[in-house]
């Protein structure tokens, strides 16, 4: 008998396997207080991640710069896929990386497929327009998100992922790398990222805010 | 498990790492931190008793359907353009990679953090075939070049200060530097640029699993540090080497062992990086690795199918029970003898390994509870260890003096009469021999005997009767009233 044959024996028996939820989906409610940005913005600042909030994709370019120069980095960007919308290609104020990032770093500009409010997650997915390893290379990440791509949580993610097709890979990213392996407090840039930005495309957000309401 | 798993010098180990200044501050710093940023991170999660309960559920389903579950994935994976090995044991699993490494011409291949690799030795069969293997989560890398074992199932260089790290990377880091490495950031950069190199350098990228989700083939693996995403995109080829007890039905599931992992682990609500892979690189993907394999590992663990061990199979490896535990955090990983350490290794090691080689573990325990509480998961670790010291005792394994202290008490308890003369004559030389403290007396020795406790603890002293002598007492003062 071969391994598989050999080790499947001693498991169980060879019925074909009916994929239900194992107990009936019953998550315990969040809390509703707060708007579902403000607790994006909250688990974002939980993981060590910078937010903003612009009211249409012509702001973004603008909203990008004005990121790189409060953190004194150079206006130097390499695209990832970035929403259809955004255009930072013909942006002025931009220098353009090449097309793959430079192996020691550089700021790195995607869209994502979807964000989660509740853990402060981006969801990042390889593609024909998406090298998967840029998010790691990068010392900057800069994420775009729209507003419809933001979710509750991870619990509305996966009805998402289930209408397929999957993509090689599925990257839920939570602030910058870290590491508690030099002691605590954790240090940021173990591998990946030392900064993760995210920009919020939400023109309503940004009306009410405006008003005062959000 | 192959790897060389003898705990039998825990005794000496233990007593040496109560000795290592280093150690043990790190140790202390663990007590005073992690139990208050687990509980915090549980605090504001609703419900968590229910969700705990759910989890346990989810992972005894899984358990129960292992062979069900694990067709499934293959089926996806395949379906995906990957390829599924199946490992009886740890020299079985070592050969594939190895042969897979041969396969793809690599001569560099880069590592993330797998628990189930250090089980199976992976490291040194793939440098036997000549290979060049650099771990890249940063304190396995770091006890990589010292050539070491993890002391922590998460923080595998926890034994270590900055100062270690520094003499390190001053030996093995060959680079001009104007002045001696002092601060954690320039160990950081100098880390990171070190392997950054290796990642770029690398044929063959080979992680670990934390879950496999049956209904879409994805291989789950969770970092803080990223350098798993690094190292399953960037070489030509990924190669996953994981158990095959991690597999759980759907992603909905996934999602709730998730919310308890990070939390449990490192009072997080869920780590930096979660990524979800599921087979090589697409037709009109950018890029990718080109082939994917994954090695499933059984060593051992069909056979705890059945057994009162089973629920062992449930773990995620959060580590929870080693931070909350008073043996492990005293004593730290390496007294362990064995790559599972803490509670959750003490009851696996002699699963995994044979009692003979582990007797120790078990045996290592004051039974206080602490590692089931916190365990996301529910595993009744003092059940089975206490199961594992009855085998032990069975088996003979004698693990000091036990065996003739036992049958000293089965004579006294068979006697009662005896039993109380003894206990009533033993409280009162125990009186005499103690010392006050505060409102009450403590024992702080007992000449000859009991040297290795009152090294490190003393005991409060008993009253001077026992409790029979009190009733007795009592109810003839009753009697008289």
């Amino acid at each position: 008998m071969n391994a598989r044959d050999e080790i499947l024996a001693k498991l169980s028996p060879a019925t074909p396997a009916i994929l239900q939820p194992t107990t009936a989906a019953t998550m315990p409610a969040r809390g509703r207080s707060a708007t579902r940005i403000g607790r994006f913005a909250a688990g974002l600042q939980s993981a060590s991640a910078t937010f903003a909030v612009v009211d249409g994709p012509a702001a973004v370019p603008g909203a990008i710069a004005a990121f790189l120069a409060a953190n004194s980095l150079p206006l130097r960007i390499h695209l990832g896929e970035v929403p259809a919308a955004v255009d930072l290609r013909n942006a002025a104020q931009f220098e353009h990386g090449a097309e793959r990032l430079p192996g020691d770093g550089g700021t790195l500009v995607t869209g994502c497929l979807a964000a989660l409010a509740e853990e402060g997650v981006v969801v990042l997915a390889s593609g024909a327009r998406q090298v998967a390893a840029d998010a790691f290379l990068a010392a900057t990440h800069i994420v775009i998100v729209e507003s419809g791509q933001l979710l509750d949580g991870m619990d509305d993610l996966w009805p998402v992922l289930q209408q397929g097709p999957l993509p090689r890979s599925l990257h839920l990213i939570r602030g910058p790398s870290r590491t508690a392996d030099l002691g605590v407090p954790s240090r940021l840039g173990a591998h990946g990222p030392l900064r993760l930005h995210a920009i919020l495309i939400d023109p309503a957000y940004v009306e009410c805010a405006d008003a005062g309401v959000a | 498990m192959d790897r060389a798993v003898d705990s039998r010098d825990f005794p000496a180990q233990a007593a040496a790492a109560l000795e290592q200044p280093t150690l043990q501050r790190s140790l202390a710093a663990m007590r005073a931190a992690m139990p208050g940023l687990r509980a915090a991170a549980l605090a504001e999660l609703p419900g968590y008793p229910a969700l705990r309960a759910r989890a346990r559920d989810i992972r005894d389903a899984s358990i129960g359907s292992l062979g069900e579950l694990l067709r499934a994935y293959e089926a996806r994976v395949i379906a995906a353009g990957g390829t599924v090995h199946w490992a009886r044991d740890a020299e079985e699993a070592c050969r594939i990679v190895g042969e897979l490494c041969d396969a793809a011409g690599a001569r560099r291949v880069i590592k993330s953090k797998s628990m189930v690799t250090e089980e199976i030795g992976l490291n040194d069969s793939l440098q036997r075939r000549g290979l060049q293997v650099t771990e890249t989560d940063l304190g396995e890398y770091i006890i990589q070049l010292r050539g070491e074992r993890p002391s922590h199932i998460l923080a595998p260089a926890l034994h270590l200060g900055l100062a270690d790290v520094a003499a390190t990377f001053e030996q093995h880091h060959r680079r001009p530097r104007a002045e001696p490495l002092r601060e954690a950031g320039a160990m950081l950069a100098e880390a990171r640029a070190e392997l950054r190199q290796a990642f770029l350098g690398a044929d063959v990228g080979i992680t670990g699993a934390n879950f496999l989700v049956a209904e879409t083939g994805a291989a789950v693996i969770v970092t803080n540090e990223g350098n798993a995403d690094l190292a399953m995109t960037l070489p030509a080829t990924h190669i996953v080497v994981t158990g095959i007890e991690k597999v759980v039905p759907t992603l909905e599931d996934l999602g709730v062992l998730l919310r308890l992992l990070a939390r449990s682990a490192i009072g997080e609500q869920l780590s930096a990086y979660t990524t979800l892979v599921h087979g090589p690189r697409r037709a009109d993907d950018a890029a990718g690795p080109r082939a994917f394999h994954v090695v499933l590992v059984d060593n051992g663990r069909s056979s705890l199918l059945g057994t009162a061990q089973q629920p062992l199979l449930r773990c995620i490896r959060c580590s929870a029970c080693l931070n909350h535990c008073p043996v492990y955090t005293s004593v730290g990983g390496h007294a362990y003898g064995s790559v599972y350490s803490g509670p959750i290794g003490a009851v696996l090691t002699p699963a995994l390994a044979g009692i003979a080689a582990a007797a120790h573990l078990p045996a290592a325990s004051t039974l206080c509870g602490r590692c089931e509480e916190v365990c996301p998961v529910a595993i009744p670790i003092p059940d089975i260890l206490r199961h594992w010291r009855s085998q032990a005792l069975a088996a003979r394994i004698d693990t000091g003096s036990e065996r003739p202290g036992l049958r000293a008490w089965r004579f006294l308890a068979a006697h009662p009469w005896l039993y109380g003369r003894v206990l009533a004559l033993a409280a009162r030389v125990l009186r005499l021999l103690s010392v006050p403290a505060g409102a009450r007396r403590r024992l702080r020795g007992l000449g000859p005997f009991g040297r290795g406790w009152f090294a490190w603890r003393d005991l409060p002293a008993p009253d001077g009767e026992t409790f029979q002598e009190r009733w007795r007492r009592h109810r003839l003062r009753e009697r008289g009233a």
